[in-house]
Formats: structure tokens, C-alpha cells, sequence
């Protein structure tokens, strides 16, 4: 009589945890869609600025037809993109080619003047900014939802209700320092 | 490490709960005292010697107190936290940001990067149009939070620092401790309104009776005591308060900033520029400085260790606050003064402000007939690079209605604007009033101003010339300089009277009426002209560059004599 008793307990501890480990994980998991979702929104929000940004800077930089012509390339493909692999990749890429853009509009006082050249950078640099700790916050949350999936006990819950670990979102910085490729061809 | 932001608000409420209970046994001893003295003037006993046989008080004249002072305690509660924010606000003269001016863009964007950071927290912001630097906190039980900034501040940090300074902020409200401390200052700010309403009430009621002379200083003792009382019982009260605050949340919020930013040094840095310059934010109480990220006024209290500050002071010394940041960037002080550098300076000139779409895609709905062919469709840049002129036919998509270019006002602004004639905001002001052609709105320091492009007159409203004054992003040219310190110079040799008749005064391109001319003030003596009716500014060419340059150079030497 008393085994049973003990054995019910532990049933019901057993059930109770079960609940509890699985409530956590879907929990978890909704932290880090969410926090993709964000990323999302600065990311399409930074491939609506940027035709704007080209379309001010066209008239000032009349001979870098290249450089604008690899950002409006590099944007094209970065909306394209739907993977967490492959938006990394098509961002870094269009990273790349406004980091570029901006080196070369140094050149050009009158453009670097233009108030509204002045609004979309600072639009940009704050859009970055947010993609940036956006992209922290769902790391911060992979992480620990990861955690949660791999470690012992709760990986046999993760397993059983199949909860897979989550991908990283890793970007480079707009900001970061590189030398501009200038090509004189 | 793993908390969640909303989850640790919710932590926080016992520090309410423990102010309220505060509250109430403050309100209890003072009715309790109240009780007794009159008791002891008025009850039998007393008359025919002291007290006796009867008790102090019985349980049921004790219940009674307790339920008046509790009835005192939730009504002081209950009016004082109705409208936290919006009275703190006003107290502090805080604005909403101007869409147009660009300082007050970046600080909107920098707040949206912080909010994200911390996972989608909603937080508004406002300006103090202040050139002291301080940047505060408040929120609400009900979830609504502000983080406010003065002019000053928005002024002298680059852009990562400000982001520092707002992620600081931001977690004081993440942490749920800016509710307790923006509970607290309600609570004085109750006092402080009372004050103001006695004051107006006693300065009215004087100069209404002037004649009454015995009526005015009897009401003037009466005044005095009044106020010496409660200005004692706030003080005591405020300190007493203080001890709600915890030195310690300041340490946290910087932890808390550097979690959110991953920028110490940015932090550090700005720390150690407020520390620097002057960081009051106008005619504040002093109830209030517990919501400022550094108090208003420089305190040797506050810069010292100890039992008794550590419980009554609201914010920790800057140097230990420095300290723990620069030891997380394995950075030391000296390396710090060196890396900070004044923000660069560009000649002083007018911009266009660009336009409320600037950041919307542009749609193509237009098309045109061009070479005897429907050509598009075009955006509206696309058409004009075509080469349209006001004869062209045209047809936006949307409408359907085929068109000249003349006839539709849209293309019609844009072909203006390409010309350089008559820039968007040129309806919003009236006419110059030295050359009659329309006034443009333009930005001056990044802030909106109506410009006139013939002589170079600026005109401004009042509380937009205080935010130009606040910044140092321009450089002025030697004439300016020359001008504004021989200005300076006749006026210590030989003052004149302030307002004087002129024989021919402008007219307020605003309102049409007369506008004053006199000098901006006695320590400031350039001549500008005043609309009273408007509340706004006429600049002569090259008077706000001379204001400024004075009002810099006179900046440079406080800080730096300090």
C-alpha cells in the first residue's frame, strides 16, 4: 500500500515536472521567434531606406555608377533572401556595399552637406543600431533556449516533443573599421 | 544573467508599499500630536492642573487618528500619483521632440535602439530645453514610461554616449526602481504645488490691497510661518524619503546600461563629461533630484562614503561610479580623459529640411506621354529627370485622370523645389520684414527656423532659440567674432539703457504687429527684435552667430575655471 502511494507520488511529481519543463521550452521558444520577428522588421526597414539613399546620393555622384548600382544589387538579393544562413550572408554583403558607398561619398562636400542625405544616414545608422541590438537580444534568447534544449533532464523533453536548437544570427557592424576598396579601373 | 526585463518589474512593489506605510505613519504622529495638543488646551483635566488620572489618549481616540491620518495618508496618495508623469513633466518644463529638428531625431532613434534592446519595452522621450546636461527617468505603475534629456546634453555627446546615457536610464525603468523614486518626488511635488499655489494666492491678494497696508503685513507674517512650516516639513519629510533610494541603484542601472549598450567606456565617458560641465536643468525643486541620472546640484555629500550618506543620499560619488566602469574595460582615468575629444564644428549655415516622405520608399504611380507614347511608370524624381515641364501631359495611376503637369499641385511643388524656388516650407511663415520676400523654413543647428535667403534674417520662436543656444556644433567666422566681442566692449565701457524707441520697428512676420528692439539681455548685448505677441525672435543677419559665439565663449570659461 505504501509503494503504491510512493510510486503515485513520484507519477505525479514525474507529470508535474514534465508540464513544467515543456511550459518553459514553449516559452522560450516563443522568445526567440519573437526576437526574429524584430530582426525582421529593422531588416526590411533598412531595404526601404536604401532606394531613397540612392536615389539622393545619384545626383551628386554622378561617376560611381558601380558603387550604386552593388548597393541596389546587394539590397535586391538580401530581400530575396528567406533562411536565417542565407539573410546573413545577402546582409553582410549589403553591409559591405553601403560601407562602401559612404566611404566614397566623403568625396563629395555637397552631398555630405544635403540635409536629406544627412536624414537618411542618421536613419540608416539608427536602423543598423537597432538590427544590432536586436540581433543581441536573440542571441541572448537562442542561447538560453538552446541551453535548455541541450542540457540534462530537459533535453529528453526537448527530444520528445522535438524542439530543435535555434540558429545564430551573426552580422558585421556598418561602423566596423576597413579600408574602403577603391579600384582605379 | 537570466531574467527577463518585463519579469523583473514586477519585483519592485514593496518599495511602494513600504513609502505608503511610510506615508501613513508620518500623517499618523503628526494627527496624534495634533490631537494631543489640543487636548491638553481644551479638555477638563488640564484646566484644573495637569493631566492626571485621565489617559493620554484611549484606544478608541487612537483608532480615530489612525483613521483620519489613514484617510489623510490615501487622499495625499491618491492626488499626488493620479497624474505622475504628466505633473513631473510640467514641473520640469519637458517637451515632446520636434520631428523636424534633427538633435531631437537622433534622440528619438537612440531611444527606439535602446527600447528594442531591452526586448521591445515602450518608452517615450522629451527634451528639457535646458543647457545644463542630465538626462532623467520616470514611469508609472500603469506601464507608461519617459525617459527625459536636456538640450545641453543632446548637444555635447556623440551619438554612443547619448546611448549610453539612455540605456542607463532605460534600465532604471526596466528595474522598476524609477517607479518608487518617480512615486517619491510625486509625493513632494504635491508640496511644492501647494507652495506655488500659496505663493500666487499671497502675491494676488497683496497687490490686489495695496491700500490696506496693515491687511498686507499682517497677511505677510501669517504668510511667512505658513511657509516656513511646510518648507521644514519637507525638508525633513525629503530626507527622511531619501532613504527609499538606494545609492545602489545608480551602480545598478550603470551595470544594467553596460548589459544593454556593451559600451563601458561610452558610458564612462559620458559620466565623467556631465560630472564636468554644468548639469542643472532650470528652476527644479530639489524633491526632484533623485530621478536624474547625476543630482542637480554639486554635493560634497554626495562624493562621500559612509553610513550617513550611504542611507541619505540619492546618488553615489562619480569617481566609484567611474571607477567599476573603467575596471570593465580594463581602462583607467587618464586614458579617458584623453580619448574624449569635442564633437567636430562645421561653419554655421542654413539647410533645407527634408521632407516628412524622406524616408518612405518612393512609389511609382506616375506616367507620361512622351514621344508620342503612355511611357512608366515613374516615380516622381523619375519624372522629373525626364525633363517634364508644366506643359507635359501626365496621369498618376492611382487617379486615372489624364492631366498637364501645371494642373496638379503635387508636380507642380516638385518642378518648384527642383527650380530652387519656393522650398517646401516657404507658406508656413509670413514675409521677411527688412525685404518682404517669404520666409523658408530651413534648419539652424539642426533645429527648424524660418530663414530669409536674401538678407539672412532668421526668425524663430523662443523655445527654439533656446534649444540653438544649447548647442556648439557650429563654428562662426572671424567677422562674427570681432563683431560680437567689440559688441561686449562698448557695453563694459559705457552701458546704455536696454529699451529705447526706435523711429522704424519691424513688423512680426507672424502676427504683423510691432516688434520690440533691444538686446537679448544686459550680459548679452546684441540687439535683437521681439514679437511679445508670438513669443518669437527676429535675427539680423549674423545676430544669433554673435549670441552664440558669446554665449560659448562665456560656457567655455565656467567649465573650464571649475
Amino acid at each position: 500500500m505504501v509503494a503504491v502511494f510512493i510510486l503515485l507520488i513520484v507519477v505525479i511529481a514525474a507529470v508535474l515536472w514534465l508540464i513544467g519543463a515543456y511550459n518553459g521550452l514553449v516559452q522560450l521558444k516563443l522568445r526567440v521567434t519573437n526576437g526574429w520577428a524584430q530582426i525582421d522588421v529593422q531588416l526590411k526597414r533598412r531595404h526601404d531606406l536604401i532606394p531613397n539613399l540612392v536615389e539622393t546620393a545619384k545626383g551628386y555622384m554622378k561617376f560611381e555608377k558601380e558603387t550604386l548600382e552593388s548597393v541596389i544589387k546587394a539590397r535586391t538579393q538580401a530581400t530575396q533572401a528567406t533562411s536565417v544562413k542565407d539573410k546573413e550572408g545577402a546582409e553582410n554583403l549589403l553591409t559591405g556595399a553601403l560601407r562602401s558607398l559612404f566611404a566614397v561619398s566623403e568625396k563629395y562636400p555637397e552631398l555630405k552637406a544635403n540635409q536629406n542625405m544627412l536624414a537618411l544616414q542618421e536613419e540608416l545608422t539608427s536602423t543598423e543600431n537597432k538590427i544590432a541590438f536586436a540581433r543581441q537580444y536573440y542571441n541572448d534568447e537562442v542561447t538560453r533556449y538552446n541551453t535548455t534544449v541541450k542540457m540534462f533532464p530537459t533535453n529528453t523533453v526537448a527530444s520528445m516533443f522535438g524542439f530543435t536548437a535555434a540558429e545564430f544570427f551573426e552580422l558585421k557592424d556598418l561602423a566596423e573599421k576597413e579600408p574602403p576598396k577603391v579600384s582605379f579601373a | 544573467m537570466s531574467y527577463s526585463f518585463v519579469e523583473i518589474e514586477k519585483q519592485k512593489t514593496w518599495v511602494i508599499k513600504s513609502v505608503f506605510v511610510f506615508l501613513l505613519a508620518f500623517y499618523f504622529v503628526i494627527a496624534e500630536i495634533l490631537w494631543l495638543v489640543t487636548k491638553a488646551f481644551f479638555s477638563e483635566p488640564l484646566a484644573s492642573g495637569l493631566p492626571g488620572r485621565a489617559p493620554l489618549f484611549t484606544p478608541a481616540e487612537a483608532l480615530l487618528v489612525f483613521a483620519v491620518s489613514l484617510l489623510l495618508a490615501y487622499t495625499h496618495w491618491y492626488f499626488s500619483t493620479k497624474d505622475m508623469i504628466s505633473g513631473i513633466l510640467t514641473m520640469l518644463d519637458a517637451h515632446s521632440p520636434d520631428k523636424k529638428d534633427s538633435y531631437h531625431r537622433v534622440f528619438k532613434n537612440v531611444v527606439d535602439e535602446v527600447s528594442i534592446a531591452t526586448g521591445g519595452m515602450h518608452i517615450d522621450c522629451y527634451v528639457v530645453p535646458v543647457s545644463g546636461m542630465n538626462a532623467f527617468a520616470i514611469s508609472d505603475g500603469k506601464g507608461a514610461s519617459v525617459i527625459g534629456v536636456t538640450e545641453g546634453l543632446l548637444s555635447r555627446l556623440n551619438r554612443s554616449q547619448l546611448e549610453a546615457v539612455v540605456g542607463h536610464e532605460a534600465a532604471h525603468i526596466a528595474s522598476g526602481d524609477s517607479l518608487s523614486t518617480t512615486v517619491i518626488c510625486s509625493l513632494f511635488g504635491i508640496y511644492a504645488a501647494l507652495l506655488d499655489v500659496v505663493n500666487r494666492l499671497t502675491m494676488k491678494d497683496s497687490s490686489d490691497r495695496d491700500d490696506y497696508g496693515v491687511n498686507v503685513g499682517a497677511r505677510f507674517a501669517a504668510y511667512l510661518v505658513i511657509v516656513s512650516v511646510i518648507l521644514a516639513v519637507v525638508k525633513q519629510v525629503n530626507l527622511l524619503l531619501n532613504m527609499f533610494i538606494s545609492r545602489q541603484r545608480e551602480y545598478r542601472a550603470d551595470a544594467v546600461a553596460v548589459r544593454l549598450t556593451r559600451n563601458p567606456i561610452a558610458l564612462a565617458e559620458s559620466l565623467y563629461i556631465i560630472s564636468k560641465g554644468w548639469r542643472g536643468v532650470g528652476a527644479v525643486p530639489g524633491s526632484l533630484a533623485p530621478l536624474f541620472i547625476m543630482n542637480t546640484d554639486l554635493k560634497a555629500f554626495d562624493e562621500s562614503d559612509g553610513l550617513f550618506p550611504d542611507l541619505f543620499s540619492t546618488h553615489p560619488p562619480v569617481r566609484q561610479r567611474l571607477a567599476i566602469l573603467l575596471g570593465m574595460a580594463h581602462a583607467d582615468l587618464a586614458g579617458l580623459k584623453k580619448s574624449i575629444r569635442p564633437l567636430p564644428k562645421v561653419p554655421a549655415d542654413t539647410g533645407k529640411v527634408p521632407p516628412e516622405d524622406v524616408f518612405e520608399s518612393p512609389v511609382k504611380d506616375w506616367i507620361l506621354y512622351k514621344d508620342n507614347s503612355w511611357q512608366g511608370p515613374f516615380t516622381m524624381a523619375d519624372l522629373l529627370s525626364l525633363g517634364i515641364d508644366p506643359s507635359s501631359w501626365i496621369s498618376n495611376v492611382r487617379e486615372g485622370i489624364i492631366k498637364h503637369a501645371a494642373e496638379d499641385t503635387a508636380v507642380t511643388q516638385a518642378i518648384r523645389d527642383r527650380a530652387g524656388k519656393g522650398p517646401a516650407g516657404a507658406t508656413a511663415g509670413g514675409d521677411c520684414p527688412r525685404c518682404k520676400q517669404s520666409l523658408a523654413e530651413m534648419l539652424y543647428e539642426g533645429a527648424p527656423v524660418l530663414d530669409c535667403g536674401f538678407c539672412g534674417g532668421i526668425y524663430a520662436k523662443r523655445n527654439v532659440v533656446s534649444r540653438v543656444l544649447a548647442r556648439e556644433n557650429y563654428s562662426f567666422s572671424q567677422e562674427v567674432k570681432d563683431m560680437a566681442d567689440s559688441l561686449q566692449k562698448v557695453m563694459w565701457l559705457s552701458p546704455r539703457p536696454n529699451h529705447y524707441r526706435i523711429t522704424d520697428p519691424l513688423d512680426c512676420p507672424y502676427c504683423g504687429k510691432k516688434m520690440y528692439r533691444g538686446f537679448f539681455s544686459y550680459g548679452l548685448p546684441v540687439e535683437i527684435d521681439r514679437c511679445p505677441a508670438c513669443d518669437s525672435i527676429w535675427f539680423d543677419r549674423n545676430e544669433l552667430e554673435m549670441l552664440q559665439y558669446l554665449i560659448e565663449e562665456n560656457r567655455v570659461l565656467e567649465i573650464g575655471s571649475r
